[in-house]
């Protein structure tokens, strides 16, 4: 591209081809003033503080190009003047309250003021009438009074999107930006892509809730900041192997995740402001189900063998995700594994119906293909026997895998079971001895998963029995439901009282009912409950889903939480013995799948480090080609709703442990990507320069 | 600077200015200018959509009373400022006419800013409407129309307005047949305080009664 040599204020300065004034002198780190204007805009020339003197004739620097042997001259006392009075206008029907508003401190307008050293002064106010039209809108707020027209939001629209829904509209004599029939976003079909919100330069477009939500919700709320736009993009476009690539560039078990994911970024969506959030672990499970070129395992490559090496303890998600980015870094990798099988919860923690397990163990066997070792019916009773042994560093990762009981009368007996023997014992193929009757005793996930494998061994009645009222039960709406669906009795608000045996045989649980209950500190349970409501739940089996805890004992040698977990140095992997660290639920009591993996990561990196390396985990094993900015519209947008998740019949679900979930259809997951508001588009949005920016430099 | 083709608005000549009729009030000219600019602006730039709307607002002002001592002045800038830097010919037309007002006929602005007088008698703020004592006959057409009830006088009265409540609408002016009611300036016609019966009222008769009392 040509150069061109031009002066301004005195400086020689080379601008490209077809450059303006503008933004050659921005470029060269002169400011010019200017407000209208947007690097990613064409020039609108609506602000007129861009002013320069051009061979003693006054030009807008946005509008003129710049040509060789130019002289400019950006400072005058009548350019000073022609801004200033500018300023005045623009300022005239703009309020005063800066501080109330939201973009304060964030404002070029306030920027402009103050280097322009702007005051209200000399002009009358004129109140505007138009500010108020479609300023209802869901996601995009609009204080329009504090609009000053400068068309920015008109050409993002246009020009970076191709929606082009906003306008310069006048009524009664009065200009103002709108829409066209003054419809709402929503029935003028706006994207919601926020990119109107990213070039106002004042407080007259704001997301909601700006201050507090970061730009990409979904992606801050992912535990692991997996790019959930990317792949969501790339699913919509087919590029299924791209999308699973950018998957796996955060978290080794895509297909695990797609399954069971408790999808917290779900729970973040911007979407579900305008009906509900896109369903995006359905969107990643039919993508991972669809990699077919498996780009990831060309792209992934280990690096040069380090000659370090490092014993995980564990081989749930935590470990496992742990083994695969250190074997990444070049270290060898070994897992021990207490249990037959590996996976952890993944294999015999959460049901198979709900998690394949065909699914875990493809996955566990491209991370063997990629060097990491797992030696199974290992178990680690101390690190002494790992560190040095000839083992550089250890990770303690056996999470949570011992089931609580709390020891009402009668608890020892032995009908008596916590739920995740029972899971552990059905993932192992082995038949819990279970009565005919069984009453779970809690009412999170872990309950419904040993209720709804009871149902499944064929326990005629099978009972669930919490302290939360309906509705308010901490396990997901759709676990819920579908034990309801299967036969489960629920019973909501109950505290146990004992548990009743006549002779050997158990023959129920003694409850009563919960008119309020708390937990105070140190998690004790404050209960108010109805005196004379005491009843009997018959069952002659009874299973404790009441949480957790881990099986460390001082013999591991690193020291204990006074709970039994591994004790951390804060915001660290580091335990109180040096080269071992700990992570996921041996660290921090039962957590989410997704949670796991990424200790399992932050793990790593800490690891790689204090192996003499950089610490560095990330890859980029795909292309990171633009996205497409110009969506355009996409009629009806805000009202797509969101495809239900498919599962098999009752009947079918009911006949053993065959995985209950199925993945959308190419169609669905297409029609499910299309529902993203792909906020991440805002970041390819730039940020226009300020004289702030000036001063730095 | 030109980056608007907005011109399609045909503005009052510069004629009506350069011919200095009488009964043609050039701030109240300027004003309808103003307005009219105001209102064709399409918003696509500061200096049409706001320059017009202050210019409006300023003269507003300075047609009812509110004009402030250094408007003109400011008006005098701001139109330079606009004919400098604005986007279109439309805006450009504008203010060129509202500065040639200004500028040929700045004593009679200054009248209006200072004074509160318009030798037009355009500016309704700066005129009184009256009835002539000697050319009432009562017929009482003007009672019927004004919207204010600001005129007193039964049928064979002498009319009289009170100030106060007078809008100047001027719908009396038209109803009289007689031409009795007109708009004042600075030099009121002498009335009766209150109606009396037509053919009674002199000016010399007023001027006796009022040494009287």
């Amino acid at each position: 591209m040509k150069e061109i040599k031009l002066e301004i204020d005195g400086i020689e300065v080379s601008a490209r081809e077809g450059q303006s004034v503008l933004n050659a002198a921005l470029d060269a780190g002169i400011f010019i003033p200017n407000i209208c204007s947007h690097p990613d805009l064409s020039p609108q020339g609506e602000c007129k503080l861009c002013v320069v003197e051009l061979r003693g004739e006054t030009v807008l620097s946005c509008r003129t190009e710049a040509a060789e042997g130019m002289k400019v001259v950006t400072k005058s006392e009548h350019l000073a003047h022609l801004r200033n009075t500018a300023m005045e206008l623009m300022l005239a029907s703009h309020p005063h309250d800066c501080t109330s508003c939201r973009s304060y401190l964030n404002c070029e307008l306030q920027s402009m003021m103050q280097y322009l050293e702007s005051v209200h002064a000399r002009l009358r106010s004129v109140p505007k009438k138009n500010i108020k039209w479609n300023t209802n809108n869901p996601i995009i707020l609009r204080e329009m009074e504090r609009c000053i027209q400068c068309g920015r939001c008109v050409r993002a629209c246009r020009e970076l999107r191709d929606v082009g829904i906003l306008e310069y509209r006048v009524l009664d004599g009065e200009s103002y930006i709108g829409t066209a029939e003054n419809k709402t976003l929503t029935e003028a079909d706006c994207r919601f892509c926020g990119a109107c919100v990213a070039v106002c330069p004042t407080g007259a477009l704001q997301m909601d809730e700006e201050t507090t939500y970061p730009v990409v919700p979904c992606r801050a709320a992912c535990p692991a900041e997996v790019d959930i736009p990317r792949y969501v993009r790339l699913t919509k476009e087919g590029r299924y192997s791209e999308a699973t690539t950018v998957i796996r560039e955060k978290v080794p078990f895509p297909l695990a995740l797609g399954h069971v994911c408790n999808h917290v970024c779900e729970t973040e969506c911007r979407r579900k402001e305008l009906n509900e959030a896109v369903s995006i672990r359905e969107i990643k499970l039919f993508a991972a189900q669809n990699d077919r070129a498996e780009i990831w395992k060309t792209n992934h490559k280990n690096k040069p063998a380090t000659g370090r090496k490092v014993a995980i303890a564990g081989s749930g998600a935590c470990g496992l995700t742990a083994a695969y980015y250190l074997s990444a870094k070049g270290h060898e990798v070994k897992v021990f594994e207490r249990l037959p099988v590996a996976g952890g919860m993944m294999s015999t923690g959460i049901p198979e119906y709900r998690l394949p397990r065909d699914v875990v163990e493809s996955e566990i066997s491209a991370l063997r293909e990629n060097g990491v070792e797992i030696e199974t019916s290992s178990s680690v009773e101390s690190v002494e026997d790992l560190l040095g042994k000839p083992y550089d560093a250890v990770l303690l990762a056996v999470g949570a895998s011992v089931g609580k009981k709390i020891p009402f009368p009668g608890a020892d007996h032995p009908s008596v079971f916590a739920a995740l023997d029972i899971l552990r014992s059905v993932s192992l193929g082995e038949t819990p001895p279970l009565g005919k009757s069984v009453t779970v005793l809690g009412g999170g996930n872990v309950a419904f998963d040993a209720a709804r494998v009871c149902t499944r061994l064929g326990v005629e009645k099978v009972n669930l029995v919490c302290l939360e009222p309906e509705g308010a039960m901490l396990a997901d709406d759709e676990e819920i439901q579908q034990g309801q669906e299967e036969g489960i009795t629920i019973f909501n608000s109950k505290s146990t009282l004992s548990l009743e045996a006549d002779g050997d045989a158990l023959m129920g649980v003694k409850v009563i009912d919960v008119l309020e209950f708390s937990f105070g500190p140190g998690g004790k349970l404050n209960l108010t409950t109805k005196p004379g409501s005491e009843q009997i739940i018959p069952s002659d089996t009874v299973v404790f889903a009441v949480g957790q805890k881990t099986d460390l004992s001082e013999a591991m040698g690193v020291d204990l939480t006074p709970f039994g977990f591994a004790a951390v140095r804060e915001g660290s992997c580091a335990t109180s013995r040096e080269g071992v660290f700990a992570a996921g639920d041996t660290v921090t009591g039962t957590r989410l799948l997704i949670e796991a993996m990424a200790a399992g990561r932050k793990a790593a990196s800490e690891m790689d480090i204090f192996l003499g390396g950089d610490g560095n985990i990330e890859e980029i094993l795909t292309s990171r080609d633009t996205p497409e900015g110009k969506i355009g519209i996409n009629e009806g947008f805000a009202g797509l709703e969101r495809n239900p998740v498919n599962f098999i019949d009752l009947d079918e679900r009911l006949k053993g442990f065959t995985g209950i979930h199925c993945a959308y259809t190419a169609d669905q997951a297409k029609s499910e990507a299309e529902r993203c508001l792909q906020c991440d588009l805002r970041s390819c949005i730039s940020k226009n320069k300020t004289w702030t920016d000036f001063i730095k430099q | 600077m030109k980056t608007c083709e907005k011109d399609k608005t045909t503005f009052p000549p510069a004629s009506d200015i350069l011919e200095k009729k009488d009964d043609l009030c050039p701030v109240d000219w300027a004003l309808k200018i103003a307005d009219l600019a105001s209102a064709e602006s399409c918003g696509k730039c500061l200096m049409c959509r706001e320059g017009s709307l202050q210019i409006r607002t300023i003269l507003t002002d300075l047609v009812s009373g509110r004009g402030e001592s250094d408007d003109l002045e400011l008006i005098a800038d701001l139109c330079s400022v606009i004919n400098e830097t604005a986007s279109c010919d439309q805006i450009r037309d504008a203010v060129s006419l509202i500065e040639l007002s200004l500028n040929s006929c700045r004593e009679e602005w200054e009248s209006h800013l200072r004074r509160k007088r318009c030798a037009a008698l355009q500016c309704a703020a700066y005129v009184t409407i009256a009835v002539s004592p000697e050319t009432c006959q009562g017929c009482g057409a003007c009672v019927e129309v004004c919207p204010e009830n600001a005129l007193a006088g039964g049928e064979g009265l002498i009319h009289i307005i009170d100030s106060g409540k007078c809008t100047r609408c001027l719908a009396c002016i038209d109803a009289c047949s007689f031409e009795a009611i007109a708009k004042y300036g600075a030099v009121l016609p002498k009335v009766p305080a209150e109606p009396v019966p037509v053919g009674t009222f002199t000016v010399e008769t007023g001027r006796r009664r009022r040494r009287r009392g």
